[in-house]
């Protein structure tokens, strides 16, 4: 039955700021949508934490991540110590024949919500928060909770607006690392030319580099990489596709007007960003824990981009961006960058080439947790900027909920599962658990034995992932 | 000695009696046997004989004056002197216990010729050279001395040169540059095809020709070649000459003089040293560097250029004073001989890689330099620790440095293999593609250069990602070149990314398979396992591509006490036997799971029952 998902709210909250009835709005620091009623909105947060309060006389260490009413799903992440933050969703079956008592009563499918995507989400976000603006609890002590009321009203609201947390599948779960297939020979051309970029400018304290949307190398850790990676992709890559001469015509391609071979994405949305000779060219800081994870330090992300290729420098803040260096960047980089990305782009196209695909009915989703390494049967030309929306993949909403279901029970049960289900419409869907490695496989063929419905998963697992231990 | 010097004389220059003693004396330096022949003149004539190589005593002998000798060697083995007083004949006198015997004598057989010189060219072969002709003879000393006529060749001859290493000898035809290389066989002489070294016909200079002081035929890098010198002023340049696998002379290489005069000539390590007496120094060429092409022929530009050599003469009583090697009075032989006969000193020249390595700035020329030279292995080791070690270098000086030694070190394995194949041992054409006399494997870059990279590491993260970096290049350089990498530099570099806290970029470098599978670098994961916990499933996938590690795969399991994964593993792979049972079951019934334990027990029982009722069906049957 089709779905129909919308948020109706979404807000931040943190009860320590409230200090007795009258004050309640004050523990909010921030809510969508915005021009909800004042009143509504206390109550819908004092309602939670009513919730949160009942929750926690049953576990105190664990605390309540989903309420589930008749007509909505609320999810809970308490990101730092009394700072939550909530979503509610609420799911509308648009089932044609309306039920015939009451023809504008809706009929709520909530059942159809899964917790874990939006979850995800909402730690995804936080995650993302965090690296560009900060920690909350620190931004509020250091300032004043109206200073993170407005960072965390630049934040949210925009990724509000960009995308739709409805339509989020299982796909979202993951923001996962889609890595571009690439031989030894090539990778290390390209980890020399970041070598290189790191040693010559010692400005530049981690590189990192994608072609399209894939992800060649990191210098960052895995963690950053992920949210760097999927940063870029939701916030530069579109931004290029929508308007590829993204800089001419601005002050930035007046300052460097050799730019001939590549060119610096800058102008790119950021709640922190950072200009260079008065405001041409914002480029977005963005905050890196170090080793130890305890501290974290600001970097000015300066992209440059060249053929399919772009190039990411950290570049540490006591640095100024100066147009001669950005000149120097221009030269060095330039060249270099387009004849690597050719090879790239050759080497691309040859392992594609020698890959026949045969046509399968089966789909697949496979993710590698240990390097965050996801892969998809659908998403495989690395020649088009896509992103990760889960409409290419295709799928029925039904399939990739049972999907969720799957991957949910998998991360309780370790180290090796397998699990084979037949959906009502006579499908197969099927996950596999083994070696941190997860893959999902929907069989669009309808199949009675079981026995079939296995040996064609074993010949998939077996074309596409030979090359490591996967076993069954 | 100063050791600025590129070029230098040898400390201890073999002495003998020089010629400046009395007019009466005269000194030969015999290029074969490298002696110096020193005769005194007089009622008693007394011959010296000096060895310059094998420090043997001088021998001395006497005998009557029977008049000016105008050429005197020794045969191969020491046991003939040979002397030429007339242009008629040679007298050759066997020496036994240390005294000459009487003399016999050989004629040239050509009538009327005159004897411009002869060769020993073996131990029992003696040629003659006259302005008629060539004669070869066999020297029989037993019973009874006797000279036996093998083989003559009738051409007119001016003069000749002669190389004893190739056993070439090239005779001027006439003074238009027409020349006959003879190549002299044991008992046969050999006619090759005629060279004719082109003169500067177009500035139409009068009186020019070429004399034997125009011509240094010598070896350079196995090959024979003839050196043409400036034959006018006006041609400020040499021309080689190489002789190519038909046995033909062929102009291969000019060398762009920097300086008019005259030169004397030397070869050191391949090097062709140029010694202008005008300007009192120095040029070394190298025709194996890279250099600009001219209708096929490569001009070259002297790579050092402006040295002076520099030389002590120790003085008696202690005392020494620095002499002129660029007198007229000093001769040069080949390949590294300069004899100053007016003191009586003869010299080796030798290279100062050291020197050289501090003058030429280009760390890629000079590498490659380095590599063409023999006995050069400590100084490239140095240079490469100068430009890493003290961080002298930028990477992509370094990666380009690297590509130039694994260029050579690929070469060098090939050539390896080609070799298991013996070749042809053809001693003269050697237009072996293989050169260079260096090369730098990965345990040298390793022990001298990585090694020591990491020991001096100081605490500094810009200094630990630049090990990890010039790790990464050196990979790189030979993975370019298709060179299989040794393990240790793996071992190193994971070790180094460990240290950097890299643990995602050795995902990554696994991932794309730069760090290429082997058990060892398996182990070497699993035991990072507790440091980052992903370098578990690499290890198993390393193993897994291995496929030959079936049993690693089911000790890596039963580590995690994966039991049921591994009974799956091995009885895909049919291991599972009476053997296992025991070890599986210990195992799972450490898990305390109840179901893993029947599990385990089950599949024994059933698997037992199948072979049980095999073995009852057969022994019906």
């Amino acid at each position: 039955m089709p779905t129909e998902v919308t948020v109706q709210n979404l807000y931040i909250f943190n009860s320590t700021l409230s200090k007795n009835e009258d004050d309640g709005a004050k523990k909010i620091l921030f809510y969508y949508p915005e021009h909800e009623d004042e009143n509504k909105k206390i109550l819908n947060v004092g309602h939670i934490e009513a919730v949160i309060c009942f929750a926690r006389n049953f576990n105190a260490n664990e605390p309540c991540e989903s309420l589930r009413t008749e007509k909505s799903l609320q999810v809970l992440f308490n990101a730092e110590p009394d700072f939550w933050i909530v979503i509610t969703v609420s799911a509308v079956c648009k089932s044609k024949q309306k039920s015939s008592e009451s023809p504008d009563e809706p009929v709520y499918c909530t059942y159809n919500l899964q917790e874990p995507i939006y979850l995800a989400v909402l730690k995804h976000w936080y995650h993302t928060f965090q690296m560009t603006v900060g920690n909350m609890t620190k931004l509020m002590n250091d300032n004043d909770p109206d200073y993170l009321r407005l960072m965390l009203n630049k934040f949210y609201s925009k990724y509000l607006q960009s995308t739709d947390v409805a339509s989020h599948t299982f796909m979202d779960m993951f923001q996962g690392i889609s890595f571009l297939p690439l031989d030894n020979v090539i990778h290390l051309y390209a980890q020399s030319f970041l070598n290189i970029i790191e040693n010559t400018f010692q400005q530049v304290h981690f590189t990192m580099l994608l072609y399209n949307d894939s992800l060649v190398w990191s210098g960052l850790n895995k963690r950053q990489t992920q949210l760097v990676y999927s940063y870029i992709l939701m916030w530069v890559l579109p931004e290029i596709a929508k308007n590829d001469n993204l800089v001419k015509g601005n002050l930035v391609q007046q300052c460097l007007p050799n730019q001939l071979v590549g060119r610096f994405i800058t102008n790119v949305w950021a709640v922190k960003t950072d200009s260079w000779i008065s405001d041409l060219g914002k480029v977005p800081i963005l905050r890196l824990s170090d080793e130890n994870e305890q501290t974290f330090k600001s970097y000015r992300l300066v992209m440059y981009k060249a053929h399919h290729s772009i190039v990411c420098m950290f570049v540490k803040m006591e640095n100024p961006l100066t147009a001669d260096l950005y000149n120097t960047l221009d030269q060095f980089l330039g060249t270099k960058l387009h004849l690597l990305s050719e090879k790239m782009k050759n080497a691309v196209e040859k392992t594609l080439a020698s890959k026949l695909y045969t046509e399968r009915p089966a789909k697949f989703v496979y993710f590698n947790a240990m390097n965050l390494a996801i892969k998809n049967s659908i998403k495989y030309s690395n020649t088009a900027i896509t992103t990760n929306r889960p409409s290419e993949f295709n799928l029925s909403p039904d399939a990739l909920r049972v999907l969720v279901d799957i991957s949910s029970q998998q991360s309780c049960m370790h180290p090796t599962y397998s699990v084979m289900i037949k959906t009502s419409n006579d499908n197969w869907v099927a996950g596999r658990l083994c070696n941190s490695r997860e893959i999902y496989i929907v069989l669009n063929q309808k199949l009675t034995k079981l026995y079939d419905v296995d040996s064609e998963i074993q010949s998939l697992c077996a074309q596409e992932f030979g090359t490591i231990f996967f076993y069954d | 000695m100063d050791d600025d010097n590129c070029l230098q004389l040898n400390d201890d220059p073999i002495q003998f009696v020089p010629a400046s003693v009395s007019k009466t004396t005269n000194v030969f330096y015999d290029e074969i046997t490298g002696q110096i022949i020193t005769v005194h003149s007089g009622e008693l004539t007394e011959i010296i004989v000096t060895s310059s190589t094998r420090y043997r005593e001088n021998m001395v002998f006497k005998i009557e004056d029977r008049g000016p000798v105008s050429s005197i060697k020794m045969s191969l083995d020491c046991k003939i002197l040979t002397m030429m007083r007339t242009a008629l004949s040679v007298e050759l006198m066997d020496i036994k216990e240390n005294t000459l015997q009487s003399p016999y004598f050989l004629f040239c057989k050509f009538k009327g010729a005159k004897l411009l010189g002869f060769i020993w060219t073996g131990n029992n072969e003696i040629l003659l050279i006259s302005d008629k002709g060539v004669e070869l003879y066999q020297v029989e000393d037993q019973p009874k001395q006797r000279i036996v006529f093998s083989k003559s060749i009738n051409l007119h001859v001016n003069w000749f040169i002669y190389s004893n290493y190739s056993k070439m000898l090239l005779l001027s035809m006439n003074s238009f540059g027409d020349f006959q290389p003879l190549h002299i066989l044991p008992g046969n002489i050999n006619k090759l095809t005629k060279l004719e070294i082109d003169l500067d016909i177009s500035l139409n200079i009068p009186n020019q020709s070429i004399s034997e002081r125009n011509i240094v035929m010598t070896t350079v890098y196995n090959i024979l070649r003839i050196l043409v010198l400036p034959t006018s002023q006006s041609r400020n340049e040499i021309i080689i000459y190489t002789l190519n696998k038909m046995m033909t002379f062929k102009k291969s290489h000019i060398l762009r003089l920097t300086h008019n005069g005259k030169l004397l000539i030397n070869v050191v390590d391949n090097l062709i040293v140029v010694h202008y007496q005008h300007t009192k120094s120095s040029s070394v060429f190298d025709i194996y560097m890279e250099a600009a092409k001219e209708h096929t022929i490569s001009h070259y530009l002297p790579i050092l250029d402006n040295l002076s050599i520099k030389r002590t003469v120790p003085r008696e009583g202690g005392g020494h004073y620095i002499s002129h090697l660029y007198s007229s009075i000093c001769i040069s032989f080949q390949p590294n001989i300069i004899i100053d006969a007016k003191l009586g000193y003869l010299w080796h020249f030798k290279l100062n890689l050291a020197a050289v390595s501090k003058v030429i700035m280009d760390k890629c020329s000079l590498i490659d330099f380095l590599l063409l030279r023999p006995k050069s292995k400590d100084i490239t080791l140095e240079v490469l620790q100068h430009m890493i070690l003290q961080k002298r270098s930028n990477l992509i000086e370094i990666g380009n440095v690297f590509d130039h030694l694994n260029i050579v070190y690929k070469k060098h394995l090939n050539h390896h293999i080609m070799n298991t194949s013996p070749l042809p041992n053809d001693y003269m054409i050697v237009a072996d593609s293989l050169q260079c006399k260096v090369v730098i494997e990965q345990l040298d870059i390793y022990k001298h250069v990585f090694v020591k990279l990491v020991d001096k590491l100081e605490n500094s993260k810009a200094d630990k990602k630049f090990t990890v970096s010039i790790l990464v290049e050196y990979i790189r350089s030979l993975t370019d070149n298709k060179i299989t990498i040794e393990h240790f530099l793996y071992e190193l570099l994971i070790n180094c990314l460990v240290i950097n806290n890299m643990y995602f970029q050795l995902h990554q470098m696994v991932q794309y398979h730069i760090v290429i599978d082997s058990k060892p670098l398996a182990c070497l994961l699993l035991s990072l396992e507790s440091l980052y916990s992903p370098a578990y499933q690499m290890a198993l996938d390393m193993l897994h591509r291995l496929n030959t590690a079936h049993e690693e795969i089911v000790e890596v399991l039963l580590s995690k006490k994966q039991v049921i994964p591994s009974m799956r593993y091995m009885s895909q792979h049919n291991m599972l036997d009476h053997s296992t049972y025991r070890k599986l079951t210990e195992i799972a019934i450490s898990t305390d799971n109840s179901k893993i334990l029947h599990s385990t027990k089950e599949e024994f029982v059933q698997r037992k029952v199948t072979s049980n009722d095999e073995l009852d069906t057969n022994t019906k049957v």
